[in-house]
C-alpha cells in the first residue's frame, strides 16, 4: 500500500511526473468499484432534469438574462401589489350591495364538430356511441373521451374542425388518430387530419387548449397558430392563442417543446420572443373548471370572463390598474364571480342583458 | 432548429459562439454515458450528481474560449476524469482505493505504455452505451447513427477502412461546402 500511498500523496500535491500521471490515469480508466450500474430509464430521465436544472441555474442562456432582470422587477411589483391587495380585501369586509338584479349563467359542456362534407356534430356531455366514419378513421364517443380510430393501412384521410362558441368548452378530451389527448377552452377551435399520415403531424388551433401528446420522434407533433408554431418533444403544453390577447402564450407542464428556436422546460411560459416561469396549474386551471387569477388586470380578468358567460364588457369611467388574485369556479353564475371580484378590490360591476359594465 | 442531427464537432462550433440549445443538445447526448461511467467510478449517486453538473456548469461557463483539440466525448471524459479524481483527493483516499491502486502498481512493467488513447476512450463511452436501459439504448444508438466511426461504418458494411474514410471524405466536401462550415467526424 506504501507505494500507492506515496504516488497519490504525489498526484495530490501535483508533483507527478507526466509517466506517473499517465499511470495514474491508466489506473482511473479500469478502476470499477461497482459492476452494477443498471439505472432504469425513469431513474435516468430523473436525473436529467434533475441534474439540468442545477446546471442552467449557474450556465444560464445569456440572452434570457436580461429579460429575467425584467421579470425580477416586474415579481416585485407583484408581491407589492399582491400585499396591497391583501390589506384592501382585509379592510372591506363589510356588508357589499347587491351587484345584480338578473343574473348570468355559466358556459355549457358543449362543442361542435365539423366533418370533411361540412356536416356537423354537437358533442354534449354523456354521449355514448359510434359517430361517423371519416374515410376509414372511426369517430366515437366513449368513456368520457371523443376518441379518432384509424385504420393504420388506409393512406386517405380528411380534416375535420372542432370548435367551441363562447360560452361553451369541450365537455371531455379529444384522442387523435396517434393517441394524443386535446382538451378546448371556450371560444377555440382545432382543425386536425382523422389520420396523421407523413412526416409530421400537425394541427392548428384558434383560442386556447392544452395537449398532452403521444411523443413520436419519427414523426413530430406540431401545433400551428396565427403567430407561433410549437413543436413537440414528449410532452403536456398548453397553448393560447385568443386573438383579443396582447400575445399567443405556450406554457409546458411536462416535457419538452419548441417554440420557434426557443426550447421550454416545464413550468416555463413563452411568447414567442421572451421565456418566463410561471405556476402551471394557474394556466391550466380552465382545464379543471376554475378561473384561476394572479395578478391579472381587469381587461385581462374581464376577457376571461366574457368568453365563457358569452358577455360584453363595457368599462365606464376611468380603468383601473389593481391586479386581482382569486380563484373562482366557472360552475356558478357571472355574479358569483363579479361578487368576489368586488369584495377584493375598490371595483364596481353593473349587469345590463348580457352586458357587464365595470364602474370604479 | 434541431440539433439532434448535429455531429459532436458541429456542436462544439455553435457552443463556442455561445449557442445555448447546442449546450443542451451536448448535455442530453452525454449525461447518461457520462453519468454511469462516473458513478462505476464513485458509487455514489450524489457524488456522481456533483461531478457531472460541475462538468457541464464548467462547459458553459468557459464557452468563448472552448477549443476541441480531440473528440468532444475525449474531453467530457477527461473533464469527469479529473473532477473524479478530485473528488477522491478532497476525502481521505478510501483504503479500497488504495489496495486497487496498490494491485495496480504491483502489474506495472516499466517502459510499457500506458497512455489512454482516444480509441481507448472511444470504447469506454460505446461501452457505456450497452448500459443503458433498453429502450434509450436504441433510441441512443439512433440519434447517433449519423455519427458512427469509420471503423464501424466499415464493420456493418463489410468493406474497408479506407473506404469508408475516402467516401466519408468526398461527402464531407460537398457538406463543407453547403453548409460553410466545417464538419469532421467524431472519432477520426
Amino acid at each position: 500500500m506504501e507505494n500507492a500511498r506515496a504516488l497519490w500523496e504525489k498526484y495530490k500535491a501535483g508533483l507527478c511526473s507526466e509517466e506517473e500521471r499517465i499511470l495514474l490515469e491508466n489506473w482511473f480508466h479500469h478502476l470499477e468499484t461497482n459492476h452494477q450500474a443498471d439505472f432504469s430509464e425513469d431513474d435516468l430521465i430523473q436525473l436529467k432534469d434533475e441534474m439540468w436544472g442545477k446546471i442552467v441555474k449557474k450556465a444560464p442562456d445569456k440572452k434570457l438574462v436580461t429579460f429575467w432582470l425584467r421579470a425580477a422587477a416586474a415579481a416585485s411589483i407583484l408581491i407589492a401589489c399582491s400585499t396591497a391587495g391583501y390589506f384592501v380585501f382585509h379592510r372591506q369586509q363589510q356588508p357589499t350591495q347587491q351587484v345584480v338584479k338578473n343574473d348570468i349563467a355559466p358556459g355549457r359542456n358543449q362543442a361542435t364538430l365539423t366533418l370533411a362534407n361540412g356536416q356537423k356534430i354537437v358533442l354534449t356531455k354523456g354521449l355514448e356511441g359510434k359517430l361517423a366514419v371519416q374515410n376509414s378513421t372511426i369517430i366515437s364517443a366513449k368513456q368520457n373521451a371523443i376518441i379518432y380510430d384509424a385504420n393504420k393501412s388506409e393512406n386517405q384521410f380528411s380534416y375535420n374542425t372542432l370548435t367551441t362558441a363562447r360560452g361553451e368548452q369541450l365537455p371531455c378530451p379529444l384522442v387523435l388518430s396517434d393517441g394524443t389527448k386535446v382538451w378546448l377552452n371556450t371560444a377555440s377551435s382545432i382543425t386536425f387530419p382523422t389520420a396523421f399520415k407523413g412526416n409530421a403531424r400537425i394541427v392548428k388551433i384558434t383560442g386556447e387548449a392544452l395537449f398532452e401528446v403521444k411523443h413520436n420522434a419519427r414523426q413530430p407533433f406540431k401545433v400551428q397558430t396565427v403567430k407561433q408554431t410549437i413543436e413537440d418533444i414528449g410532452t403536456i403544453f398548453d397553448v393560447n392563442a385568443y386573438s383579443d390577447e396582447s400575445a399567443t402564450r405556450t406554457t409546458l407542464v411536462e416535457g419538452r417543446v419548441k417554440v420557434n428556436n426557443l426550447t421550454l422546460i416545464p413550468g416555463q411560459q413563452t411568447d414567442g420572443k421572451n421565456i418566463k416561469t410561471v405556476n402551471t396549474e394557474i394556466v391550466t386551471a380552465w382545464k379543471n373548471g376554475n378561473f384561476h387569477f394572479e395578478g391579472d388586470n381587469i381587461q385581462s380578468v374581464m376577457r376571461q370572463l366574457s368568453r365563457w358567460y358569452n358577455i360584453d364588457v363595457i368599462y365606464q369611467g376611468p380603468v383601473t390598474n389593481e391586479v386581482f388574485f382569486a380563484d373562482i369556479s366557472r360552475d356558478r353564475n357571472i355574479s358569483a364571480a363579479l361578487k368576489i371580484l368586488q369584495n377584493t378590490k375598490d371595483v364596481h360591476f353593473k349587469i345590463e342583458g348580457r352586458r357587464v359594465i365595470i364602474i370604479e | 432548429m434541431v440539433y439532434n442531427n448535429f455531429t459532436d464537432q458541429e456542436l462544439a462550433v455553435l457552443l463556442k459562439e455561445g449557442n445555448h440549445d447546442a449546450f443542451l443538445e451536448i448535455y442530453v447526448r452525454y449525461y447518461s454515458l457520462l453519468y454511469i461511467f462516473a458513478y462505476k467510478k464513485l458509487n455514489c449517486r450524489e457524488e456522481t450528481k456533483d461531478v457531472i453538473q460541475e462538468v457541464f456548469i464548467a462547459l458553459w461557463t468557459c464557452h468563448e474560449h472552448f477549443s476541441l483539440t480531440t473528440s468532444l466525448s475525449a474531453y467530457l471524459y477527461s473533464a469527469v476524469r479529473n473532477r473524479s479524481m478530485n473528488v477522491f483527493s478532497r476525502k481521505k483516499m478510501e483504503d479500497k482505493y488504495l489496495q486497487s491502486l496498490q494491485g495496480f502498481l504491483s502489474q506495472y512493467e516499466a517502459g510499457a505504455d500506458y497512455q489512454i488513447r482516444e480509441k481507448d476512450i472511444a470504447l469506454t463511452i460505446e461501452k457505456g452505451i450497452a448500459d443503458l436501459p433498453c429502450k434509450m439504448r436504441e433510441i441512443f444508438e439512433l440519434s447517433r447513427k449519423e455519427h458512427l466511426t469509420y471503423k464501424e461504418i466499415a464493420q456493418s458494411l463489410d468493406i474497408s477502412e479506407h473506404t469508408v474514410s475516402t467516401q466519408v471524405k468526398r461527402a464531407l466536401k460537398v457538406l463543407r461546402v453547403k453548409l460553410g462550415m466545417l464538419i469532421l467526424a467524431c472519432f477520426v
